[in-house]
């Protein structure tokens, strides 16, 4: 059973991840913190979970990354995400494809 | 030991065990130094380095959500460090990269280095580069080098040597040449020479010796004892 909710969780990073960046620049940890708020406590991620999903969406150029501004304190600056053209695009592609996979599901699972 | 160095050692822990390199391996030594810089602002008094968890999760975790397997291959780093450097690393897994006062791997970095491609103070391995030695396939120093093909300012030996003041070789050009082909001021060659004084082997000691009186009026009699110890 743990290793379904862990393979449900990890099928729906990627959208909501790239839905969070689409709403506003964010850095990672941030987006860790974030996530794990607005699903109180349900998204509570690691390093080692989030980081890969942003590689794999800069990679398929649907965000890219920006520094921030360098503090005092830190060896480095913050690195900011920001979605692009493209990854506006796949938000939209995913909201549909969420709605249609969630509608589906229900058919079966919810009666 | 500050912070920051701790925090670095951490992220090395963790980068050990995942392997990736280059460009994905900058990015992720960046987040996870970015990470612990978070917690340690909104965490105060708490360690961050705890907070992040034990190095072989985080690697684990990062290795399953790339898609890596496992590294494979050995790797030892001593806990005992001279400025920051650890004493002895030996890494010798696909693609390593060995950096200690004491290294060894495919590519090493230390004082003292063995590697395929060595670089340090003495270097010993196929292609080397040393500061002060180079031993190696091909060789590059500053002040001596042995190696089929043998670089260095000071004094090079080996099939190819060249440098600036000594080389003993097949080919050999420096100041001082000798070789069965040289060019030198002073060469000393057995089938083709090319320089201002030349000596023609089998030579006699003597005759070196006058050449290189002539070339060098002022050389002291320890460099005069080591440029003759061939003869």
């Amino acid at each position: 059973m743990k290793d379904t909710e862990k393979q449900l969780r990890k099928g729906v990073l990627d959208i909501l991840i790239l839905k969070l960046i689409s709403e506003k620049d964010m850095y990672g940890y941030e987006l860790m913190k974030f996530l794990e708020e607005k699903s109180r406590g349900y998204y509570t991620l690691k390093e080692g979970s989030l980081y890969p999903v942003l590689y794999r969406l800069e990679d398929s150029l649907l965000i890219e990354n920006y520094p921030g501004e360098a503090t005092g304190k830190r060896s480095v600056p913050r690195k900011y995400y920001k979605i692009t053209d493209r990854g506006l695009e796949a938000v939209l592609m995913h909201k549909k494809q969420w709605d249609l996979f969630v509608e589906s599901s229900n058919y079966i699972i919810g009666e | 030991m500050n912070k920051n160095d701790d925090y670095k050692k951490y992220i090395r822990k963790v980068m050990r065990e995942i392997p990736v390199y280059g460009k994905k391996k900058r990015a992720i030594e960046t987040d996870l130094l970015n990470s612990l810089h978070e917690r340690e602002q909104l965490n105060p008094g708490k360690n961050p380095i705890e907070l992040m968890g034990e190095a072989d999760q985080l690697s684990s975790e990062f290795r399953d959500n790339l898609g890596l397997g496992e590294v494979r291959g050995f790797e030892y780093q001593s806990k005992k460090e001279w400025f920051n450097i650890p004493l002895v690393h030996i890494n010798l897994r696909p693609n390593g990269v060995a950096k200690g006062i004491f290294a060894l791997g495919p590519v090493a970095v230390g004082a003292v280095s063995v590697g395929a491609v060595a670089i340090g103070l003495l270097s010993f391995g196929a292609f080397t580069f040393g500061i002060l030695a180079a031993l190696g396939a091909v060789a590059f120093s500053g002040l001596i080098s042995l190696g089929a093909a043998a670089f260095s300012i000071g004094m090079s030996m080996g099939a190819v040597a060249m440098a600036n003041y000594y080389a003993i070789g097949a080919f050999a050009q420096a100041n001082i040449a000798i070789g069965s082909v040289a060019h030198g001021v002073v060469a000393v060659f057995r089938e083709s020479g090319q320089g201002d004084l030349m000596v023609q082997l089998p030579a006699l000691r003597g005759d070196v010796l006058m050449a290189v009186k002539a070339a060098y009026p002022g050389i002291s009699q320890f460099w005069l004892n080591f440029v003759l110890f061939p003869f």
